[in-house]
């Protein structure tokens, strides 16, 4: 099996940045807005080649950078 | 590698600052309770609300684009929390009452509470989340920044 990995850093000024690998397609937005909805505005988050490839589970595909997260207004 | 985030500000934990960074860049209070601001900005209404530790100005980022001001309110927050940061130490070191000069240090104190009270409400919620979603976490401390390793077999 494959492993997933999401590496999250808190900085001492307390914030954060977050890194996923392993993790394919839109799935990894997912899994950080899962993780982080409410503690930050997940937006901007920038892929990589992975990012692009045909993920298994979801089997969607997504080009350039999406924002995501953030909430209602 | 999938995905890289960063978030692009410092987030907002003291009220004064807050106010004093919306105020910066013209917004305008128009009611303020203990946990809500409803703040207006360049002529439309925001809510902000006091959520894990820090001051949030919710939007919906899926629908259109970030507010340009966004950028302008991070550095706003950081001049304010800076120029607050200097003032209290600065305050302290003039103070010549001993009571003054407590105050001062309660308040110094309470600002980097505010500010270990955020780090450790986002540790927490990201180890019970991650847990729940099914990972095995690795956590490791240096010079005050916490790293978070999140695994799952995929």
């Amino acid at each position: 099996m494959k492993e997933e990995r999401i590496v999250v850093i808190i900085d001492a000024d307390g914030s954060m940045s977050a890194k996923t690998s392993g993790i394919k397609g839109t799935r990894c937005i997912e899994e950080l807005e899962q993780l982080l909805d409410q503690l930050a505005e997940v937006d901007d988050v920038e892929h990589t080649r992975e990012f692009h490839e045909r993920d298994p589970v979801a089997g969607q595909r997504a080009k350039g950078k999406q924002h995501i997260g953030g909430g209602q207004q | 590698m999938s995905g890289v985030w960063r978030e692009q500000s410092i987030p907002m934990v003291d009220r004064a600052c807050a106010l004093e960074a919306f105020a910066a860049i013209g917004g305008h209070v128009t009611t303020a309770s203990s946990s809500v601001l409803q703040v207006q900005v360049n002529g439309r209404e925001w809510t902000v609300r006091h959520v894990n530790g820090r001051y949030s100005v919710r939007y919906n980022a899926r629908g259109g684009v970030r507010p340009t001001w966004f950028a302008e309110l991070s550095k706003a927050y950081e001049a304010a929390y800076t120029a607050k940061l200097q003032r209290l130490k600065a305050e302290e070191e003039r103070a010549t009452a001993e009571h003054e000069r407590a105050a001062l240090i309660e308040e110094r104190r309470q600002l980097e509470a505010q500010r270990l009270e955020l780090i450790q409400t986002r540790r927490e919620e990201i180890l019970q989340r991650a847990k729940a979603m099914g990972y095995r976490v690795k956590e490791t401390k240096t010079n005050g920044q916490i790293r978070l390793v999140l695994v799952r077999n995929g």
